[in-house]
């Protein structure tokens, strides 16, 4: 296994903490490559910058799961990361111009990025999905979304209390999950 | 699944109401039920959106100032740079230190621009969502449409003629606050004259009239007022704006 370097190490805790100047070193010194392997794989310079937006916050979600831990240098993984989203947006795109994505850098396939990927591609499609929702689920969940506490929407909503909040929130969960399982489009998430 | 509804085990499974025994027993029912542990799975990962949707938020506008910069400059270098020249290598020295120069001053100058108040209103200024429906008249839906559509001029006569009915409902201060800064900039001032309003309410809405009445400031590029609304916001640990004003004072 690869020793991680302490400049990886900082750049992993920059990202966790949303370290604005580690993030600016990043864009800085991998960008361009991002830009390369997209536009060297049928993508514009548009594409690059959502690649590359969406590599990041794949490392931000990861970077705080407990046990996380860089078996390469940071580019190695931070490039197969974006290589396997513009694989997944191409796929979207077309099937058929997968067929010529470059495997320049083309690292062990790592299950774990792409389990991470899906979940991203998941999470996205519940907020899809909860725009959806009847207006009293939706309502209740977009102020969660909205980082209000558990008292402030008992009280914003009329609740009574906040048991009874807490079983709602419980509810309109549940009927997001049931609103997700039964799409079809949701099968290409797992 | 299909012989058995475990609605209640597993709503006691989340809540963290099992004792240790019973969930012991549910974790070996999850390991040889595939449907119920995906359906654990979603639910834990709606709990994750609910969760950290902020923090997220807050991450992705950093990625997307940077990513503004970043892209486009790279996407100046990759047309400037000529792929053959006819040019002696002396002339294509200096004629690509003259454009390094050049995207330099540009890089620095647009940096230096993205410091000013009316630059960090541009990027981190987002219009606050409508609410829903709750009176059910037409004046409040004909707001969240012209609102939603982005006409703002409209939805601002509509929210006025609700603000002078219901005065105490701060949700539609703030949103007729929003819709003065989408309309022309001497609508501003009175952006600010509402937000302040409701800024010195002690309701749910208090650092969202905070947030919004220190973009009203940077709009207005009165930096100094808006400096100490966002440190008080900083000091917030709730909701998504403690993360913003973090982020805008490190810029500002």
């Amino acid at each position: 296994m690869t020793q991680l370097s302490h400049s990886d190490q900082r750049l992993i805790e920059g990202i966790a903490k949303g370290n604005y100047k580690i993030l600016e070193e990043i864009y800085a010194n991998h960008s361009s490559a991002i830009l390369k392997m997209v536009k060297n794989n049928n993508g514009t310079q548009e594409d690059a910058k959502d690649v590359m937006q969406e590599g990041l916050v794949v490392v931000f979600k990861k970077s705080q799961k407990d046990g996380f831990r860089l078996t390469s240098s940071f580019f190695t993984f931070f490039y197969s990361v974006c290589r396997n989203i513009w694989w997944r947006m191409l796929q979207k795109k077309n099937n058929k111009q997968t067929e010529t994505i470059d495997k320049t850098f083309q690292v062990n396939a790592d299950i774990d990025i792409e389990k991470e990927i899906l979940a991203r591609e998941r999470q996205q499609f519940y907020l899809k999905k909860m725009k959806e929702m009847s207006a009293g689920c939706r309502q209740l969940l977009e102020l969660f979304l909205e980082g209000k506490s558990m008292r402030e929407i008992t009280s914003l909503l009329n609740f009574g209390s906040e048991g009874y909040a807490r079983k709602r929130k419980y509810k309109c969960k549940q009927q997001l999950l049931h609103k997700v399982k039964n799409d079809p489009n949701f099968r290409e998430f797992l | 699944m299909k012989g058995h509804n475990y609605n209640d085990e597993m709503e006691a499974y989340l809540s963290g109401k099992m004792t240790s025994k019973e969930e012991a027993a549910f974790d070996e029912i999850i390991k040889n039920t595939p449907e119920l542990a995906q359906d654990i799975n979603i639910m834990n990962e709606i709990d994750d959106v609910l969760d950290n949707n902020i923090k997220e938020a807050a991450f992705r506008n950093q990625l997307n100032q940077l990513g503004n910069q970043y892209f486009s400059e790279n996407e100046n270098i990759d047309k400037n740079i000529p792929k053959k020249s006819i040019l002696s290598p002396k002339w294509i020295i200096g004629f690509i230190a003259i454009i390094l120069i050049t995207i330099s001053l540009w890089w620095l100058n647009s940096k230096s621009k993205t410091q000013t108040p009316e630059q960090l209103f541009a990027a981190y200024y987002e219009p606050y969502p409508a609410g829903e429906i709750t009176r059910g008249n037409d004046t409040e839906e004909a707001y969240i449409s012209y609102y939603n559509s982005g006409k703002y001029d409209k939805a601002a006569s509509f929210l006025e003629e609700l603000v002078s009915q219901f005065p105490d409902e701060d949700k539609y201060q703030i949103a007729l606050g929003n819709s003065y800064l989408n309309v022309n900039p001497s609508k501003t001032v009175e952006a600010i004259r509402i937000f302040e309003k409701v800024t010195t309410k002690e309701t749910v809405y208090q650092s969202t009239a905070k947030w919004y009445l220190a973009i009203a400031y940077l709009k207005n590029n009165d930096k100094e007022k808006a400096l100490p609304l966002l440190e008080n916001l900083a000091k917030e640990n709730r909701g998504k704006y403690p993360q913003l004003a973090k982020s805008i004072l490190e810029k500002i």
